[in-house]
């Protein structure tokens, strides 16, 4: 009898997609079986449209990276407010397959993860002799594609500089004008001086529309010109 | 791999060589026979993926007569194939610093056929009366003709493309023959071919299993 034509493909499954606290997808797919040729690839493809197109947001997996029959992708930078769909794919010496389609589910941060928890729109600032202030924020207006200032009461303002529009995730300051994707650039201004933010301190944006995000930065060291370091965690909503 | 080439390439002029000389000098011959079978050509491997069961014809010339040990044969081949689909999944694999890229397509056959000259070498290796058992090995050079539609996302586009490429290849077969009258017989067959393009870029092998009928110019004196 006659092989079957649909045996020479692989058939592929995909499994699961779920949440990470850093509020990127992890996706795991499974081969059924490889078909009658090599297997070269296999992957995810996603997109906010049914049905997505292998070269939407394509994640790779070669053969060898599999853990036996799994195999594993993680998308990162997606937009918290948009709903998407994935669905694997693989490909042998005769042509690719797709699998079933899964929806992703709804991004945001683990909150409890973050570090610290300040008053929603304030601003806590230690001094180089240790004394806190609390302030409010004034207003938050962005400043160029990447990012966006927000002032507070006591004439601090903050200027954000991301490496790409930020969405739903965790970010690390750095302190260096030109940042990459995972960093966060942050001018300190006060009336008498800027200083950049020292790198390391943890940023935590969570996307709640197209350009609005609740930002919350914890225990961030700037130098004061002096020799000594203010030392701040603020949060508040961009833009207003 | 070019030493590969210019020798395939070299085999299939051969046979075709072959095939007109001894049509020039062995048709008047008193042991000369010819022959048709038609038989169902199989596609095997990677070629079974893409295409389905299809009639294969030969027309031959034979040498040795019927109580002979020795049989040769010459002869032409031609099959025509159909696609198992209307459209199969093709990919194309890219290769940035950020790592492979696939892009997938689709590739369309219109037309496959294959046609050959082969010249092959048997052995009667048991005749129990008017019934035979023949093996015979050989070889066969030609050229398969295809036309396709190939696309590939954002890369390429190819619609009404066709190729004509030269192929050689080995067969084996194994007849049981019957010897229905004085001048023909006729026999069942079972043949594998293992074929390669002269670039050896890709294969085409298969088996078939077919029926034909040999006619003997002149019949054994025995049998007179």
């Amino acid at each position: 009898m006659e092989k079957d034509v649909h045996n020479y493909f692989p058939e592929v499954h995909t499994d699961s997609a779920w949440l990470l606290p850093d509020g990127s997808i992890a996706v795991k797919g499974t081969i059924l079986k490889t078909g009658t040729g090599d297997l070269y690839y296999a992957g995810f493809c996603l997109d906010t449209l049914h049905n997505p197109d292998m070269l939407s947001n394509q994640g790779v997996s070669a053969d060898s990276e599999f853990d036996g029959y799994s195999f594993y992708y993680r998308y990162r930078n997606l937009d918290a407010t948009k709903k998407y769909y994935v669905r694997s794919w693989a490909v042998n010496s005769n042509g690719y397959v797709y699998g079933n389609e899964i929806p992703i589910p709804e991004i945001h941060l683990d909150t409890t993860l973050q570090q610290c928890h300040p008053p929603a729109g304030s601003l806590i600032l230690i001094n180089p002799n240790n004394v806190t202030t609390t302030s409010g924020v004034s207003y938050v207006e962005p400043i160029s594609n990447l990012g966006f200032r927000a002032t507070f009461t006591n004439s601090v303002s903050l200027d954000f500089t991301f490496g790409k529009w930020p969405v739903t995730g965790i970010y690390t300051t750095w302190n260096q004008s030109n940042v990459s994707d995972a960093f966060v650039n942050i001018l300190y201004n006060d009336p008498n001086s800027s200083f950049y933010v020292e790198s390391g301190a943890k940023v935590y944006v969570t996307q709640i529309g197209a350009a609005t995000f609740d930002i919350t930065v914890c225990d961030a060291k700037v130098p004061n010109g002096y020799g000594g370091y203010y030392h701040f965690t603020t949060n508040f909503r961009s833009p207003q | 791999m070019r030493a590969l080439n210019s020798i395939s390439m070299r085999i299939s002029r051969l046979v075709s060589a072959i095939f007109c000389l001894f049509f020039l000098f062995t048709v008047q011959s008193a042991k000369a026979q010819i022959g048709f079978k038609v038989s169902l050509l199989s596609p095997l491997s990677d070629f079974g993926a893409s295409f389905k069961k299809a009639p294969a014809y030969e027309l031959y010339y034979a040498s040795g007569n019927r109580d002979g040990l020795i049989v040769g044969q010459l002869g032409f081949y031609y099959t025509f194939l159909k696609p198992r689909l209307d459209t199969f999944s093709s990919y194309l694999i890219g290769y940035p610093d950020s790592g492979p890229v696939i892009v997938p397509g689709y590739v369309t056959y219109q037309k496959f056929t294959m046609a050959a000259f082969y010249i092959d070498v048997g052995a009667r290796i048991i005749r129990r009366k008017k019934f035979s058992l023949l093996g015979s090995i050989g070889l066969e050079g030609g050229i398969n003709h295809l036309e396709y539609t190939r696309e590939y996302e954002t890369m390429l586009s190819e619609t009404g493309a066709n190729i004509d490429r030269d192929f050689v290849g080995f067969r084996t077969r194994l007849n049981l023959d019957y010897a229905l009258s004085k001048h023909v017989n006729l026999y069942l067959e079972f043949m594998n071919h293992l074929t390669t393009l002269t670039d050896w870029s890709a294969q085409f092998p298969s088996n078939n299993i077919g029926f034909g009928i040999n006619y003997y110019f002149k019949a054994l004196d025995s049998e007179e």
